[in-house]
């Protein structure tokens, strides 16, 4: 086996990691959605167009916060958990079994736990992450539908009636309420004490 | 916005500090997700960006409790160390992963300024922001703990300072 010094060993071994085309592109698409930012390596003599495109951005942020504080609590949760689905994060923890991850999830003030509308024979659990809902930590547990094989989402976090008003409870026969943001369906309910956020393919 | 070279090099600057892609992926793009959101107008966008995942990357840590990242204990140090203590290690050349993965990430990360953005140790601790006493002794441990870790067969000490 021949032999490397090591700081030209590690600068082989980590030049060799790179991100896929479809990373970047990701990454490019992430960044494209910002326009209040001026670009790297732009010359100064366009810097007054950045300064244009800063005013214009700030102005039509506030035109979308408006319209952000507009929305109603349920529509921010479905387009914060539709998002949030979508980028199919890693997991944190993978098991099929709730007792697992219940023991994962440690820094949450509650234990996640089965919804009475999900019967377990239709659902695979693949594991979980930690994420948050309006602010409020939450776990984010991944679920395989047996019968169509696609993926899904279901957020928990602790139900605290001050920041999440006017939600539908189950145990006062209340139904879930449907979001449909970013291609999906998102079902916003109340049970047992938890918020519950479930992410379905719109049919 | 950061063009795709720059993109690939903050990725290895992940990957140096979490030693797994998936992991430096995410890492990157939640940074990035909070560069984007921050209000910051700095004219130094990469060495800002680098702050935010390393501030992150910490964060993580503590949170998932994967290493503690604890004060450095003093020691005595021989006098004349500096990056030459490193780089008088040579290694068998498909062993730098393992090496990598074998330092916590606090020494990846002196690792990845020395070997592939060729900082001085002084650049490092300016970076870290930490005293450059802490640097050479992390070197130090570093190099102690390589070459107790791994055989002689794969890892060997061309010059000893120390």
């Amino acid at each position: 086996m021949s032999k490397k010094n090591i700081k030209k060993a590690v600068i082989d071994h980590i030049s060799s990691k790179s991100l896929s085309n479809a990373q970047i592109n990701q990454l490019m698409g992430l960044q494209s959605i910002s326009t209040d930012k001026v670009p790297v390596g732009r010359s100064v003599q366009y810097r007054w167009v950045a300064s244009v495109a800063v005013v214009v951005a700030i102005m039509l942020t506030t035109i979308y916060l408006n319209l952000s504080t507009d929305l109603s609590l349920d529509e921010r949760i479905g387009n914060e958990v539709a998002k949030n689905h979508i980028k199919l994060k890693p997991l944190e923890v993978e098991s099929s079994s709730l007792d697992v991850l219940r023991h994962y999830f440690t820094e949450l003030d509650f234990a996640p736990i089965e919804s009475s509308l999900i019967k377990p024979l239709d659902k695979t659990l693949l594991g979980g992450r930690y994420c948050s809902i309006q602010g409020v930590t939450a776990a984010q547990l991944r679920l395989k539908d047996n019968k169509t094989g696609k993926i899904q989402s279901l957020y928990q976090t602790l139900y605290t009636p001050d920041v999440f008003t006017n939600l539908p409870r189950l145990e006062e026969g209340q139904k879930p309420i449907t979001i449909y943001s970013g291609g999906l369906e998102v079902d916003i309910w109340v049970e047992k004490g938890l918020l519950f956020a479930l992410t379905r393919d719109t049919q | 916005m950061y063009d795709k070279d720059t993109l690939q090099k903050l990725f290895r600057y992940c990957y140096a500090l979490t030693c797994n892609e998936q992991n430096a992926y995410d890492l990157l793009q939640d940074s990035l997700e909070r560069y984007i959101k921050s209000d910051n107008t700095t004219n130094q966008p990469t060495a800002y960006i680098k702050r935010i995942i390393h501030n992150k990357f910490v964060d993580d840590c503590r949170r998932q409790k994967i290493v503690q990242f604890e004060a450095m204990e003093e020691e005595n140090l021989p006098t004349d160390i500096d990056m030459q203590a490193l780089e008088s290690i040579v290694i068998n050349e498909d062993l730098a992963g393992k090496v990598l993965q074998y330092l916590d990430p606090g020494e990846r990360e002196i690792v990845y300024f020395w070997a592939v953005e060729g900082f001085s140790t002084s650049q490092i601790a300016e970076q870290l922001d930490m005293p450059r006493g802490s640097v050479l002794s992390k070197i130090y441990r570093m190099r102690k703990k390589l070459v107790e870790h791994f055989d002689e067969s794969s890892i060997s000490v061309l010059e000893v300072r120390l």
